[in-house]
């Protein structure tokens, strides 16, 4: 028999673990909800006023002249699986808008509507700049963890921009917990093995299907001091590892799957199992020592989803800022004859590049003549940059700031948003 | 967070609403969890809540937190099952009905708790938690003191607790 105490106790104890921290962006978030219900009783109100002025208006509202109210934002919207909740909106009737976004632990994405004929508009942001012609709220800026700064949406009339936040109760399909859960699905790439540790535990070991060859790793490594601690990665029973680094670049610990970027040289058999550890001086560190450590690892299958350019696998498929993108055009080239290409103009598009060259050769990235930072090749004489947003009918090309000899290959990569 | 630094555009916040919510929302928040199980449930249902206060902020007279709390709980009784059960995916099972309902001597009591219908659950959070009486939680939930009486009663004998305790502490 359990007595009142126990009850109060366990209603303390389970209140006493709910942490606060959304509490400064909570006001902003119930305004947000405030002015979508204000908005849906005013257009409640004003339907049997509407009803009176249908006819005047049908004749005034002919093609071409799309002066209409702006469309309501959606509740929640969807990216990579990630569900996001709306949860502020702002409309300037204006054809720009500007938004000083506040740096969060937790994803964002920014979406928008317009009113006018023309709906293209220019995004900025991040040293970004993305160009979309799905307006009403058919695409969306990206704003990854820990990360603010001004964004910028410009170009077509009565625009209406509106902000939605991670929904952390609702995570796809995959392994882990909340935020930090592996996905089932990444570009296309299956997951073979996961595992998400207790916190403080240093040590864990991933069974994986590893018969279908190169895997993708992620890993996340969440409460890792940044400094005297390294996390090895390799397979059971072999000796060395084939991953290493001293640092766990996962931020908040979102989305640990989206980031897979290590290829293992497979496929070891059946009951292969991979091994991830934090280590102090070559030593793996006792459990519980860290104890705000949380290590995750996962396996993606890739099967076959590779092309080879300049001398490197470019994925068919990849993620990228929020969305799915599938390989559209390769252009190689070498020496004097550099890689060339144009955006196309329908759909959204975004460019990679890879280099092969002497050590320190700088190169840069044109755009419609303009061009971008200059970039060194690095000292193992190979270098590229991933995938950056580019807009329709831009001339892209690769120039070398050094000796034409010095490049021996090079390659531009296309690649159009799918999803 | 998200907030907005466009010059010009119309102030939105009502007196003393941010204050309220920067004060007393975490407590509000333990209450919701104690009701949903679960922190984004919990943190919607309190921006549901306050969301339908702020609305009204301007006509609420006196302590603005027995209102959001009022709102929150009722509902989280009403509609909020309703509303979520279909659409939120959980790694739990749901409760099919074959749980003994009552928890075994060295049962775990919040796992009881989760299992407690939900008005009944409610009045335990509400009796136990914010330690409100039988007549305010009445008020509260908009039901007979008799109602709580009952409710209560059949709530503690499903978490094995001896309900002739309650008179002694619990009639306030």
């Amino acid at each position: 028999m359990n007595t009142l105490q126990d009850l109060r106790a366990t209603l303390d104890q389970h209140a006493a673990g709910v942490s606060d921290d959304l509490a400064i962006a909570r006001v902003g978030a119930v305004t947000g909800r405030a002015r979508v219900v204000r908005r849906r009783r005013a257009a409640g109100v004003g339907t049997a006023a509407v009803v009176a002025l249908v006819t005047a208006a049908a004749l005034s509202a002919l093609p071409g002249n799309r002066d209409v109210a702006p469309a309501r934002a959606p509740d929640s919207l969807t990216s990579l699986g990630w569900t996001y909740r709306l949860a502020d909106t702002l409309r300037t009737g204006d054809d720009r808008v500007r938004e000083e976004l506040e740096r969060s632990e937790l994803p964002r994405l920014v979406s928008w509507s317009t009113t006018g004929d023309d709906q293209q508009v220019v995004v900025r942001f991040n040293g970004e700049t993305w160009t979309s012609e799905l307006a009403d709220f058919g695409d969306f800026v990206w704003v990854p963890p820990n990360f603010g700064g001004e964004m910028t949406i410009s170009g077509a009339a009565g625009l209406t921009m509106a902000t939605y936040e991670l929904d952390e109760s609702v995570i796809p399909p995959g392994v882990g917990s909340g935020a930090a859960t592996f996905r089932e699905d990444v570009a296309g790439r299956e997951l073979v093995g996961a595992a998400v540790g207790d916190l403080g535990q240093a040590e864990l070991i991933v069974p994986v299907d590893a018969e279908r060859g190169t895997l993708w790793l992620a890993h996340t490594c969440e409460g890792m001091p940044s400094r005297g601690y390294e996390v090895r990665i390799g397979v059971v029973g072999e000796s060395g590892f084939f991953s290493s680094g001293d640092s766990c670049t996962s931020g908040s610990g979102f989305d640990p799957g989206g980031r897979p970027n290590l290829g293992t040289p497979g496929p070891w058999g059946p009951g292969a199992s991979l091994r991830i550890t934090v280590t102090r001086g070559g030593q793996v560190v006792p459990e519980g020592t860290l104890s705000d450590l949380r290590l995750g690892l996962a396996a993606y299958a890739s099967s076959a989803d590779l092309v080879v350019a300049a001398g490197h696998d470019f994925p068919r498929v990849i993620e990228h800022a929020g969305k799915v993108w599938q390989l559209d055009h390769v252009a190689e080239g070498a020496g004097a004859q550099l890689p060339r290409v144009t955006v196309p103009d329908d759909g959204q598009y975004v460019v990679a590049n890879w280099v092969v060259a002497s050590p320190q050769t700088p190169y840069v990235l044109s755009v419609d003549g303009s061009t971008e930072d200059q970039v060194w090749v690095s000292g193992i004489g190979a270098s590229g940059s991933g995938a950056r947003p580019v807009g329709p009918g831009q001339d892209l090309g690769l120039e070398i700031r050094g000796d034409e000899e010095d490049i021996t290959q090079a390659a531009l990569v296309l690649y159009q948003r799918v999803d | 967070m998200t907030t907005m630094t466009i010059p010009g555009r119309p102030v939105v916040g009502s007196p003393g609403f941010e204050e309220f919510v920067a004060a007393r929302s975490a407590r509000l928040l333990r209450t919701a969890y104690l009701l949903t199980r679960d922190h984004g449930l919990a943190e919607d249902l309190l921006q549901t809540a306050l969301t339908k206060a702020y609305l009204v902020w301007g006509r609420i007279e006196g302590d603005p937190e027995p209102y959001v709390r009022r709102i929150a709980v009722n509902t989280y009784a009403s509609w909020w099952r309703r509303k979520w059960n279909d659409e939120h995916p959980t790694d739990r099972l749901p409760d099919t009905g074959h749980h003994d309902e009552r928890v075994g001597e060295s049962g775990d009591l919040w796992d009881a708790l989760g299992r407690l219908p939900r008005r009944q659950r409610a009045v335990v959070v509400l009796r136990f938690f914010e330690d409100l009486t039988e007549a305010q939680t009445a008020d509260l939930l908009g039901i007979s003191t008799g109602t709580v009486k009952s409710q209560t009663s059949k709530a503690l004998a499903k978490l094995r607790i001896d309900s002739s305790l309650v008179g002694e502490e619990g009639t306030r």
